[in-house]
C-alpha cells in the first residue's frame, strides 16, 4: 500500500514539476564580491541588553563627490568601529569598494545605532551624524577625503540612546537643522530581566522602560547647533522613537516630521512656520492603525505609491501586527489602506525594520522593500544561537492599488533568513535602477544589486538639496512627484538623488519645489538619463 | 487518452483492478496520524517545564487518547508554544474529528502564527461541529478581515448580525470591512456599533476615521476623545475555551501580569498572592520583588516591604525601580534619609529617572537645600518635559524665591490637562499671580479652580479658595 502511495505521489510530482523557465533574479547579492566586507558585532553579553538587538544602520553617501555612492556602516559594540567603503566605480568602471575608514577618520568605536547624512555647513560636501547608545557624533566632511569630529563645537552630542535622525531645514533659513530620535531610558546598570512566555530569558520590550523625548537642534549657521527641543514644542509628546522621515502632510510647503514609535502612538509634527511644531498624529489619522491600536513602529517611509501627487506614509511593525500604509487623501487626512492594498496579510508574520519605497522594476509605481528580523525568540528557531532570523520582503506595486509579494521569485538574495535592521536605497552601480544595502544585526552586510530595473529607461535628477520635491511632467500622464530624501527606513541614510523610473517616456519638464518654497521648471531633453539642476537656471515661480 | 491493458487483464480483472485502485486511493487519502511534538524545554522556567512535561508524559502514555493530546496542546498554547501546540491539536483532531475544541484552538493558534488561511480553515471546521459558537464565529470573521478577504469577512459579520442585530463587535467588524472597501455605509454601521457599546474604544476610533473622510471633523474629534478615554475597552466576549487555556499558565510573568491587573483594581491582597505565585514559579524574579515593595507598602506591611526590597537588590543591585519603590516606601514611613539615599541609588542606576529626580528634589527642598532641589527638578524635566509634579514643585520653589515669571511658566504647565489634580494646580497658579500683584488673573484662576474643585467634590479646596476670594474682595473694597 505504501508503495502504491509512493508511485502515486511520484506521478503527481512529475506532472506538477514542469521546469520553470530560467529567469534573471530581481536582485543579486554582491557585497563580498564587490569588496564590501563587514560583519556587525553586537558583542552579546548574555544579559539581553536591549541595544544588542536593535542596531544597526547604513548610509549611502557620495562623500568624495566623484559621482558614485560610497557606503558607511555602523558597528555595534565591537572595537573595530564603523567603516567607510569608497566606491571605485568612478573612475574604474567596476563596482568595487575599498575600505578608507582610517584615511577618512570615521572609524568611530562606540555602541553604534544609526546615521544621518546632510551638508549642514553648505560647503558642498555631505557630513555624517552618528547616533549611538551613548554620546552621538557629528563628522564634518573636510572635502579632502577626511572628516573631523566636530561634536563638541557643534553641541550635538546627545548622550542618551539615540536611534534614527534626520537633517532638514525646518525654519527655511537655508541651512540644515537636525532632528534626533531617542528611544528609552535603558542603562546597562538598570538592565531588567525579561522573559519569553516559556520563562526563558529574552529581550525586553520598550514597555519595560520609559520613553525618552526627541531632540531638535537648530543650525545657528556658524558650525554650532542650539537645542530647541522645548522651545519648538517637540517635547510636548514623546514615545520610544525608532523611525523618522520628512513629509509635507498639510501641503503648505514646509517640512513636517513623521515619527514611528515602538509600542506607542506614531507622531506627526506639523511645522507651524514660526519655529514650532504641533503634534497632529491622532487628528490626521496616522497615530494608530485602523483598528485603533498603537503598534511597534520601526522603519518609516514617505512616498506617493498611488501617483496621486501626495506622499503616503508607510510604517513597519512587529510580527502579528502587520505593516501599516497610511494613504493621504488630502491635507492632514490619512486613511489606513493596509487592508485594501493587501499589505497587512503579506507583512503579518514579519518584524519589519528597514523599509523603503523603490521602483525596482522601473514601471512608474513605487514598490516596497522591507528588512525583517525578530526581536524576541522565534519558537521554531529555539536552540539556534541567534533565533531571530526572518526573510526580507519585496512587494510589487500593482498599479497603485495592491501590493503582491514577489520575494520568492526575486532570487536567492531574498531567500536569506537573517536578522536585518537598517536598509538604505540608491543606485550604487549607476545603471539607472535602485539597489539596496541591508545592514544585518550580528551578521554580514548585504548588497542587493537590482538586475531588472534598467531594462526600462529612467531619469536621474541631481543637484537638488535635501527635502526638495521634484515633479516629472509627462505627456498625457499625471505628474510624477518624488522627494529628494535621505532620512527614512530605519537608522539609515539613503541616496537623496531622485530617480524617476519610466522617466524617459513622455517626459516634458521637471518641476522643482526647493526647500524654501521657491518653485522652478526645467525642460527635459528626450533620451537624457541624468540631469543636474541648478537653482535659477530654470523658469521660476514665487512658490509657497 | 487510450490506456493499453496488459494481455492478461480481462474485462473482469480490469473491473477488479479499478475497485482495488479505488480502495488504494481511499487508503492513501487518509493522512497518517500526526506525531506528538518534539519538545526542547531545557531553558524553560521549572514550573512551566514541569507542567508541559506532565502533559507530554500523559499524552505519550495514551497516544491514541484525543483528550490527552489536546490537553498537551492546551498547556503548550498557554505558554505560547504555537508550533508544538499545533502538532498536539492536529493529533487530537485526527483522533477525534467531532470534538469542537481542537479545530477551534487550532484556528486560534494559526492566527497567532500568522497563518490566516489555515486559521480560517480550522475555524470553519470547528463551526461545522458547533455552528453557534459565538467566539469562533467572531474569530472567523476577524481572520477573514486580517487576511484581506473583505467580501467573505463582510458576509461573516452579516451572518453574526442576522442572529444578533445589536452585536457591537459584528457591527464594528462590518464597519471596518465597509471602510476598507471605501463604502459610505461604514459611517452608519460604525455609528450603530458605538450606540450599542458606548465605551467601545476601537469602534469610536474607526468611526472618527469615517467621519473625517466625510469631512465631519468636529464630530470626528469628539469620537477621538472618547477613544482616548476608552482605548482598550471592548464589549465582553466570554470565551470559556480560551479561559480554560489561560488558567494553565504557570509562568512567573503571567502571575505578575495578573497581579498588576489586580493591583490596578485595588485588590491588594489578591495582587500580593499573585506575586507570591510568581515567586514560586521563579524565585529569582526581580520584578515580582520590586512590585511587592510597593504592594506591601500600600497594604501597610512595612516589614515585608523591606524584605522585598532586600530580596530585589540582592538579585539585582542596579535595579532602579527597586530603589525607587523603596524610596517611596521609606518616605511614607517618614524615613527621609533612607528615602533620599534610595532615590540617589535609583538615579545612579538610571540617570534619566525623572520621578526619582523629582522626589529627591522634594526631599532636598524640605532640608533647605534649595539649589540642589531646583537642580533635581530641572533634571527631572529635562528627562521628562511633561513631568507634572516637577513643574509643580519647581514652580512652588521659584515662587518662594519671588521669581514670579519663572514660577508662573512652570505652574502653567501643570494645568494643561483636566483631571482631579487640576483644581489644586489652578489654585497654586492663581496664588502666584496674586502674590505677584496680578489680582485680576488670580481671581479668574481662583474662579476656575473653584468650579473644577466642586466638579471633583474637593470640599476643603473649595473652602480655601473661598477664603482667598473673600480676602481679595475685602482688599478690593478697601482700595
Amino acid at each position: 500500500m505504501k508503495r502504491g502511495c509512493l508511485v502515486g505521489a511520484l506521478l503527481l510530482l512529475c506532472s506538477c514539476a514542469t521546469p520553470r523557465p530560467a529567469s534573471t533574479p530581481i536582485f543579486e547579492e554582491a557585497a563580498a564580491v564587490s569588496g564590501l566586507t563587514f560583519v556587525h558585532d553586537p558583542q552579546l553579553s548574555g544579559e539581553f541588553h536591549m541595544p544588542e538587538i536593535m542596531g544597526a544602520g547604513v548610509a549611502l553617501i557620495d562623500y568624495d563627490n566623484d559621482g558614485d555612492l560610497d557606503v558607511y556602516l555602523i558597528q555595534g559594540k565591537g572595537k573595530s568601529g564603523n567603516r567607510l567603503f569608497r566606491n571605485d566605480l568612478i573612475p574604474s568602471g567596476r563596482l568595487h569598494f575599498t575600505d578608507v575608514t582610517q584615511a577618512a577618520g570615521v572609524g568611530l568605536a562606540a555602541y553604534g545605532m544609526g546615521v544621518a547624512t546632510g551638508d549642514y555647513d553648505n560647503d558642498g560636501y555631505t557630513d555624517l551624524y552618528i547616533t549611538n547608545f551613548g554620546p552621538n557624533v557629528l563628522f564634518h566632511n573636510n572635502g579632502n577625503g577626511a572628516f573631523t569630529d566636530v561634536t563638541v563645537k557643534a553641541g550635538v552630542g546627545d548622550a542618551r540612546w539615540s536611534t534614527s535622525a534626520a537633517f532638514l531645514d525646518y525654519d527655511r533659513d537655508g541651512d540644515l537643522d537636525l532632528f534626533v530620535l531617542n528611544y528609552i531610558d535603558f542603562t546597562v546598570t538598570n538592565n531588567k530581566a525579561c522573559f519569553a512566555p516559556s520563562g526563558e530569558r529574552d529581550y525586553c520590550t520598550p514597555k519595560a522602560y520609559n520613553p525618552v523625548n526627541a531632540t531638535l537642534y537648530r543650525n545657528e549657521g556658524n558650525g554650532r547647533f542650539k537645542d530647541v527641543s522645548a522651545a519648538s514644542g517637540i517635547t510636548a509628546a514623546r514615545g520610544p522613537g525608532l523611525g523618522v522621515t520628512i513629509t509635507d502632510a498639510n501641503e503648505d510647503g514646509w517640512p513636517d516630521l513623521f515619527v514611528a514609535n515602538d509600542t506607542a502612538a506614531n507622531l506627526l509634527w506639523i511645522n507651524q512656520k514660526d519655529g514650532t511644531f504641533q503634534e497632529q498624529g491622532l487628528a490626521s489619522g496616522v497615530a494608530y492603525s485602523e483598528d485603533g491600536l498603537a503598534k511597534a513602529g520601526m522603519g518609516v517611509a514617505a512616498g506617493d505609491y498611488d501617483n496621486d501627487g501626495d506622499e503616503d506614509l508607510f510604517v513597519v511593525n512587529l510580527t502579528r501586527e502587520g505593516a501599516t500604509l497610511f494613504r493621504r487623501d488630502g491635507p492632514l487626512l490619512f486613511q489606513d489602506a493596509s487592508l485594501a492594498t493587501g499589505l497587512r496579510p503579506t507583512t503579518f508574520s514579519y518584524t519589519g525594520f528597514g523599509a523603503g519605497w523603490l521602483d525596482y522594476d522601473n514601471d512608474g509605481f513605487l514598490d516596497l522593500f522591507i528588512a525583517n528580523g525578530a526581536v524576541t525568540i522565534i519558537e521554531q528557531l529555539r536552540g539556534k544561537p541567534y533565533p531571530f532570523q526572518q526573510a526580507n520582503l519585496l512587494l510589487r506595486n500593482e498599479g497603485g492599488k495592491k501590493f503582491s509579494d514577489v520575494s520568492s521569485s526575486a532570487g536567492p538574495a531574498l531567500q536569506l533568513e537573517e536578522v536585518s535592521r537598517g536598509a538604505a536605497f540608491g543606485d550604487l552601480d549607476n545603471d539607472g535602477d535602485t539597489d539596496i544595502v541591508v545592514a544585518n544585526n550580528n551578521g554580514p552586510i548585504r548588497l542587493l544589486l537590482n538586475q531588472v530595473g534598467n531594462n526600462k529607461p529612467s531619469l536621474l535628477v541631481q543637484g537638488v538639496p535635501l527635502n526638495s520635491r521634484v515633479g516629472l511632467v509627462r505627456k498625457g500622464l499625471p505628474i510624477l512627484w518624488r522627494r529628494a530624501q535621505s532620512a527614512y527606513s530605519y537608522l539609515s541614510a539613503s541616496d537623496p538623488r531622485v530617480l524617476f523610473a519610466s522617466g524617459g517616456v513622455g517626459a516634458e519638464e521637471l518641476l522643482v519645489e526647493w526647500p524654501d518654497g521657491y518653485q522652478e521648471r526645467f525642460p527635459v531633453k528626450a533620451g537624457v538619463r541624468a540631469v543636474t539642476l541648478k537653482r535659477g537656471a530654470g523658469k521660476g515661480d514665487a512658490g509657497r | 487518452m487510450r490506456v493499453l491493458l496488459p494481455f492478461w487483464m480481462t474485462r473482469k480483472t480490469e473491473m477488479a483492478s479499478v475497485a482495488f485502485a479505488l480502495l488504494l486511493a481511499a487508503a492513501c487519502s487518509r493522512a497518517p496520524l500526526p506525531d506528538l511534538p518534539t519538545l526542547r524545554l531545557d531553558n524553560f522556567q521549572p514550573t512551566i517545564r514541569a507542567g508541559i512535561e506532565s502533559a507530554f508524559q500523559a499524552a505519550k502514555l495514551a497516544p491514541r487518547d484525543s483528550a490527552a493530546c489536546g490537553r498537551l496542546g492546551m498547556v503548550l498554547q498557554a505558554h505560547q508554544q504555537w508550533g508544538a501546540a499545533e502538532a498536539s491539536y492536529r493529533r487530537a483532531q485526527a483522533l477525534d474529528e467531532d470534538n469542537f475544541a481542537w479545530p477551534y484552538y487550532l484556528g486560534v493558534i494559526y492566527a497567532e502564527m500568522g497563518k490566516p488561511a489555515e486559521s480560517r480553515q480550522a475555524l470553519e471546521r470547528a463551526l461545522k461541529i458547533d455552528p453557534k459558537h459565538l467566539p469562533a464565529r467572531v474569530a472567523l470573521a476577524s481572520r477573514l478581515l486580517d487576511a484581506g478577504e473583505l467580501e467573505a469577512a463582510g458576509r461573516a459579520y452579516q451572518d453574526l448580525l442576522a442572529s444578533d442585530g445589536g452585536n457591537a463587535t459584528a457591527l464594528y467588524g462590518l464597519g471596518r470591512v465597509q471602510a476598507a472597501k471605501g463604502q459610505a455605509e461604514a459611517l452608519a454601521t460604525l455609528e450603530s456599533a458605538v450606540r450599542q457599546a458606548p465605551e467601545f474604544g476601537a469602534a469610536h476610533y474607526a468611526l472618527a476615521q469615517a467621519l473625517r473622510k466625510a469631512g465631519r471633523e468636529a464630530e470626528a474629534a469628539t469620537h477621538l476623545k472618547i477613544y482616548e478615554a476608552h482605548k482598550l475597552d471592548a464589549p465582553p466576549l466570554r470565551d470559556e475555551r480560551i479561559a480554560e487555556v489561560r488558567a494553565l499558565n504557570r509562568g512567573a510573568s503571567y502571575f505578575i501580569r495578573q497581579g498588576t491587573g489586580l493591583e490596578s483594581q485595588g485588590r491588594l491582597d489578591e495582587a500580593i498572592q499573585a506575586h507570591r505565585a510568581a515567586l514560586e514559579a521563579d524565585p529569582k524574579s526581580v520584578q515580582a520583588h520590586v512590585n511587592l515593595i510597593q504592594l506591601y507598602s500600600r497594604a501597610g506591611r512595612p516589614a515585608e516591604a523591606e524584605a522585598a526590597y532586600r530580596a530585589a537588590i540582592a538579585l539585582s543591585p542596579g535595579s532602579a525601580e527597586a530603589h525607587y519603590n523603596y524610596g517611596v516606601f521609606a518616605f511614607s514611613q517618614r524615613k527621609t534619609a533612607e528615602a533620599a539615599k534610595a532615590f540617589e541609588q535609583a538615579i545612579l542606576s538610571n540617570p534619566q529617572h525623572a520621578a526619582a529626580h523629582n522626589n529627591l528634589g522634594f526631599l532636598l527642598e524640605s532640608q533647605g537645600r534649595v539649589k540642589d532641589a531646583e537642580r533635581h527638578y530641572r533634571l527631572a524635566l529635562s528627562n521628562d518635559p511633561g513631568h507634572r509634579m516637577s513643574h509643580f514643585h519647581l514652580g512652588r520653589l521659584l515662587a518662594a524665591q519671588r521669581r514670579w515669571p519663572e514660577a508662573i511658566q512652570e505652574l502653567k504647565e501643570t494645568v494643561l490637562v483636566d483631571d482631579e489634580k487640576t483644581p489644586g494646580c489652578l489654585y497654586a497658579l492663581g496664588s502666584v499671580y496674586a502674590r505677584s500683584g496680578d489680582i485680576r488673573t488670580a481671581t479668574e484662576l481662583f474662579g476656575r479652580a473653584r468650579t473644577q474643585a466642586e466638579r471633583y467634590k474637593q470640599a476643603p479646596l473649595v473652602a480655601s479658595i473661598d477664603r482667598d476670594l473673600a480676602v481679595i474682595a475685602r482688599s478690593g473694597a478697601r482700595r
